[in-house]
């Protein structure tokens, strides 16, 4: 606000300008020693290991140290963008990445709001606790259920089917069915965690709001859509662009349990790759050369979200 | 009114800043600085009289100094051994170490492994469980490590090491590293005796009638329930009996020499005769038709709906245990090796598994280097080896009429880890070995399979090829041969699977090899 | 209370609560199971697979996990990890958020811009091990405690809570006189109570669940939080020893297999038993409004 106010000031010249700055400056001393431990910690543990990013132009030997190891150059990125899986893995990641999108992201926002209609507050709290509970189930637990409902020798699903008289489907071998249980298990597990953040959101309303919405006649839905969601608007479009940086990032446990022989040409994405053949063998500027690859990608979208944001007249994240 | 409350929001502020301040204060007293190691620093004159005399000398002089030595290695217990007990105490004596052990639980220890080397606060042994992994062997070749092959005759235990065990393990042609002892075969059959006896069968000798035997446990109801509701063999995702299967029709183990090249055993002919076994099992239902999604078969054994399990013969007991929760009278047999087209044989391994490895970052000297080989050596004594295995008697064990019975008691558990002592053993063959009928039939069995059993040649080579791209090679052979056995694609499905792994790096891998053996076989 | 009684209205609420009773359900069933395997026998596991009920109850997975004798210290090791985790998170990110709220700050941007970038770029395990290290942090809880003591995900949504209060309360505070952190403690914090609950929850979780940096931080295994204990146990309860053939080879039977569900229970439960407390900090607009007041 004190920014506008000096930028409008037709009377500015450079030099008092600086003096406001400086004056802005001492003004605000307290939020600058305020600031001080969030960056020293932001240098100390994020930036001062962030050497370890050009391990992805090295051929890195734990033995010999980072400084000893010897510059490869843009090597591991042609192994990477040569291999014959390539564009399938990137195929995969990228039609996950979007079902998980467009199919999980909206259910906590939904869910939440639905809650947030409950009249009852015992209902409304009893139903959060209880689905919020999957989100600390180990993806091991979670596709040993999916076997124990979903296979052919004995699963429930299937045994259901056959008693029904109908013809036994392979759920968990079929590639067709792979990404539908890749996006239902997400969301089964984490649709209930997600509301919170969401319902703290909603919490923030005012309530006075919605009384002279009622006064005027307004229904549910029209103050759902007129206060409720501007309300959560803002939270909404910063966990999307957020999300947005991780984009490239599926996940790796959940898929590596539920991989086969036979769904693998739809599964492999690129965490699944990158453990088997950088991870696992100590290929360590591989893994990070692929790292570095999904990181870029994530930041262009972060980037181009962000400015879409704003040209929307939204706040966004920077 | 409200410029005083500010007031009182200021003592507030502060007096919660020095809240904060206490908490940090508490936090720092919390926070301690041992565990960490200084291999290197050991008093060199003490570490010179501690290594071994080539004479053999069981007693050292009473008044040494003993040798402060450092050893990572992995744990599989919630409870790592107690430093204060009995066992670590015997442990620094007779080794005459002062000994700091560092357990990473097994889970992690490949990522523990790689910040350690790569932080450069090494212990004087870490154990490596794969030694081919390119960075250990990149570190190995610019002498990072020790190599100990030209040491070993000088001891009393560690002379006695296996040369097979050793050449598996060797790199270069050269040893690096004490390895820690398995029996070369330990793969077989395992199947239901009482469903056999109730049958009236008697355990498979040959592929064919253990088939025979497949097909009665699943058509003629072995378990008399009147129900159709038994399997004959379990299997999984990641193949259980396929090394076994595939060496009893006559295949090698993993790789073979063949006119003078390296060849990989899924281009030899038992390669396509087992999997056709498999498929016949497959289409005949005589395995769980859902193997191709199961993680661990071994559930469907122990639970008592299937009637045989090819794997590690060490599953035994605890299958059997297992089955008599649920059948009272159930009982596990064993078949070492079933005959098939060629000899009798039996796929062998390594003879090893993961090797102690000593780098020069921290063992400096050659002195301390016979030091902390004298701790393998002495840790190899036969009263050692048993004490490490099985405990101490009368404190982890008691014997009852010649029955080995484990204590209950959490103290005296903890004193040798739960078990995880036996992760420091090397040397093995002087153990005595306790407990019921089935543990002694497996050693039989292992025995047996020894002098069957089929080694790689090529286990000691190193194919750079295969370090980089073995896993995504390896995958395109076995998805097509559970295809294959699913009858999803046929032989011409699987030729095309076999050129694929050829063209993507298996021909170099084959050339890599093949230039490796010929440089150490001309 | 004005209340909408309106055929819709009402139709609505049936739908919607039976909507939610049965996402309810789907989600619930898979932990019921789990519970109930965790109590049932070895032989009811392997012959039915999936039970809801134990038909005959056994407590023997829970005497084994509790017969070690070390639960009780890791336990303690991660409650205090926990705590004081937490409570140097919040504080932490409450501190950097709030005057990254406020528009009229000189080098908000940069700032911002250096915490987004460390979400899509980190230097990865090694190196940051390494820093540790070189701290001197390592044994020594402070390791588990300070490399992650801000998120940046959490910074930047408590950030864009605090810009969203009314800015009419900040200004007439400043008018009075009241300082930045003044604001901050008195009116800032108060008002964000639902946003505070929350992060204290995610934190609280993030610390609770801590395995793998006490793995790489920690050498001296006295001092390992309660899920590498819980991670072992389960381990072994898949015979994991066995393919390594160790433990007791003579004699070695994996414990049953409810110990594995036993344990996914015990690590579950205390998170479990919070949460209903900070829930009525997610009260509506409670908080709003007795502030104005």
């Amino acid at each position: 606000m004190n920014e506008d106010l000096a930028i409008t000031r037709p009377s500015a010249i450079a030099g008092s300008h600086r003096k406001q700055m400086w004056r802005r400056l001492a003004r605000n001393r307290w939020l600058y020693l305020m600031l001080l431990p969030g960056i020293v910690y932001f240098i100390l543990f994020k930036y001062v290991p962030m050497y370890g990013v050009l391990l992805a132009f090295k051929n890195y030997q734990p033995f010999l140290g980072f400084l000893k190891s010897e510059w490869v150059g843009m090597e591991h990125f042609s192994r990477f963008f040569g291999d014959p899986l390539f564009w399938m893995l990137l195929k995969n990641t990228f039609i996950l990445a979007t079902y998980n999108i467009l199919f999980f992201f909206p259910l906590p926002i939904i869910v939440a709001l639905l809650l947030n209609e409950l009249r009852k507050e015992v209902y409304k709290r009893f139903i959060q606790t209880l689905i919020y509970i999957p989100h600390f189930m180990s993806w091991v637990v979670i596709v040993s259920i999916a076997y124990l409902f979903f296979t052919t020798e004995g699963g429930l699903v299937n045994e259901g089917i056959a008693a029904m008289g109908g013809e036994k489907i392979q759920f968990l071998l079929d590639p067709g069915w792979f990404r539908t249980f890749i996006t239902a298990e997400v969301i089964w597990k984490e649709t209930g965690w997600g509301t919170i953040i969401f319902l703290a959101a909603l919490a923030g309303v005012d309530t006075q709001l919605y009384e002279a919405a009622r006064m005027d006649g307004a229904n549910r839905f029209r103050q759902l859509w007129h206060i409720t969601l501007p309300a959560i608007r803002s939270t909404i479009i910063i966990l999307l662009i957020l999300r947005l940086g991780n984009f490239l990032d599926t996940g790796f446990e959940q898929i590596w349990l539920m991989l086969n022989s036979l769904n693998r040409e739809v599964g492999e994405v690129f965490d699944t790759y990158v453990y088997s053949t950088g991870i696992s063998q100590g290929q360590y500027s591989y893994s990070t050369a692929v790292g570095l690859f999904k990181s870029i990608v994530g930041l262009i979208l972060v980037f181009a979200a962000n400015q879409l944001a704003k040209r929307f007249g939204e706040e966004g994240i920077l | 009114m409200k410029a005083k409350k500010n007031g009182q929001a200021w003592r507030k502020l502060t007096a919660s800043a020095g809240t904060a301040a206490l908490i940090m204060g508490l936090l720092a007293g919390c926070s301690g600085n041992g565990g960490s190691n200084d291999g290197g620093n050991a008093d060199p004159e003490a570490s010179a009289n501690g290594g071994a005399s080539p004479a053999g000398q069981q007693t050292e002089a009473p008044k040494q100094e003993p040798y402060k030595m450092s050893i990572m290695l992995t744990s599989y217990n919630p409870e790592f051994m107690d430093p204060e007990g009995e066992i670590y105490k015997r442990l620094e004596e007779r080794t005459n170490t002062d000994l700091t052990l560092t357990w990473v639980p097994s889970t992690t220890y490949s990522d523990k492994l790689s910040a350690t080397v790569a932080s450069g606060e090494l212990p004087s042994a870490i154990l490596v469980l794969d030694q081919k992994l390119p960075y250990i062997v990149n570190s190995v070749r610019s002498g990072m490590f020790w190599e100990i092959g030209p040491y070993l005759k000088d001891y009393p235990n560690l002379g006695r090491m296996s040369d097979i065990a050793l050449n598996a393990i060797s790199i270069d042609g050269k040893v690096y590293g004490l390895y820690r002892e398995r029996d070369l075969a330990r793969d077989g059959l395992m199947l239901r005796k009482d469903w056999l006896d109730n049958l009236g069968l008697k355990e498979p000798a040959t592929i064919d009638e253990y088939y025979e035997v497949l097909k009665a446990f699943v058509q003629n109801d072995p378990d008399q329930n009147g129900k159709a509701d038994t399997t004959g063999l379990a299997e999984q995702q990641v193949a259980a009996g396929w090394r076994a299967m595939l060496a009893w029709h006559g295949g090698p183990a993993d790789w073979e020499l063949k006119d003078g090249k390296a060849s990989p055993a899924h281009l030899s002919p038992a390669y396509m005769d087992t999997m056709k076994f498999y498929k016949k099992l497959y289409d005949e239902k005589l395995i769980n038709l859902d193997f191709a999604v199961v993680k661990d078969g071994k559930q469907l054994i122990n639970g008592a709906t299937a009637g045989s399990w090819i794997a590690n013969l060490n599953d035994a007991q605890g299958i059997e245990e297992s089955v008599k929760k649920v059948v009272p009278t159930g009982a596990i047999t064993m078949v070492n090796a079933l005959e098939g087209p060629a000899d009798l044989r039996s796929p062998g391994g390594s003879g090893s598994y993961g090797l102690f490895m000593i780098p020069k970052t921290s063992v400096k000297t050659e002195e301390e280097l016979k030091a902390v080989l004298n701790f393998f050596d002495k840790v190899s004594d036969e009263d050692m080896q048993n004490m490490l295995i099985n405990g101490l008697e009368g404190r982890q064990f008691t014997l009852e009429n010649g029955q080995y019975v484990k204590t209950t008691d959490s103290k005296m558990l903890v004193e040798y880890g739960m078990g995880d002592s036996t992760q420091l053993a090397v040397l093995r063959d002087k153990i005595t070995t306790y407990g019921g009928p089935l543990v002694h039939m497996r050693n039989e069995m292992w025995q047996k399979n020894a002098e069957i059993a089929v080694s790689n040649p090529f286990q000691p080579f190193i194919s750079d090829t295969y370090s980089e791209r073995g896993s995504e090679l390896n995958k395109i052979i076995e998805d097509a041969r559970i295809k294959f056995i699913m009858g999803l694609i046929d032989e011409a499905g699987w030729n095309d699977a076999v050129a694929k792994w050829r063209k993507d790096g298996g021909d170099k891998i084959i050339e890599e090899y093949t230039q490796a053996y010929k440089a150490v076989n001309p | 209370m004005v209340r909408d009684r309106t055929f819709g209205s009402r139709l609505f609420d049936v739908l919607n609560i039976t909507f939610l009773g049965l996402f309810a359900l789907i989600t619930i069933v898979p932990f019921i199971y789990i519970m109930a395997g965790s109590f049932a026998t070895q032989k009811e596991l392997l012959e039915k697979g999936f039970i809801l009920f134990p038909t005959e109850f056994s407590l023997e997975a829970y005497n084994f996990i509790f017969s070690t004798s070390t639960l009780m210290r890791s336990m303690g090791v991660t409650i205090f990890i926990t705590v004081a985790g937490t409570l140097i998170n919040i504080v932490l990110t409450c501190l950097m958020a709030y005057p990254l709220a406020r528009k009229d700050l000189d080098f908000r941007k940069p700032i911002q811009l250096m915490v987004i970038f460390t979400m899509l770029f980190s230097g990865g395990m090694i190196p940051t091990f390494i820093v540790v290290k070189e701290l001197g942090m390592i044994d020594s809880y402070w390791s588990l405690l300070l490399p992650g003591a801000i998120s940046a995900f959490n910074l930047i949504i408590i950030r864009s809570f605090f810009q969203q209060l009314p800015e009419g309360l900040e200004e007439s505070a400043k008018i009075d006189g009241a300082s930045d952190p003044g604001i901050l403690m008195r009116i800032v914090i108060p008002l964000s109570m639902p946003a505070i609950a929350t992060f204290s929850l995610f934190y609280a979780v993030g610390h609770w669940n801590t395995f793998f940096s006490a793995v790489l931080y920690i050498n001296d295994a006295a001092k390992w939080p309660i899920q590498v204990l819980l991670r072992q146990i389960v381990i072994l309860s898949q015979g994991g020893s066995l393919g390594d053939t160790t433990a007791f080879e003579s004699d070695f039977v994996p414990p049953e297999q409810s110990v594995k569900m036993a344990v996914i229970v015990i690590s579950t439960m205390p998170i479990l038993v919070v949460y209903p407390f900070l829930q009525k900090h997610f009260a509506k607009g409670v908080l709003l409004g007795s502030v104005k007041g």
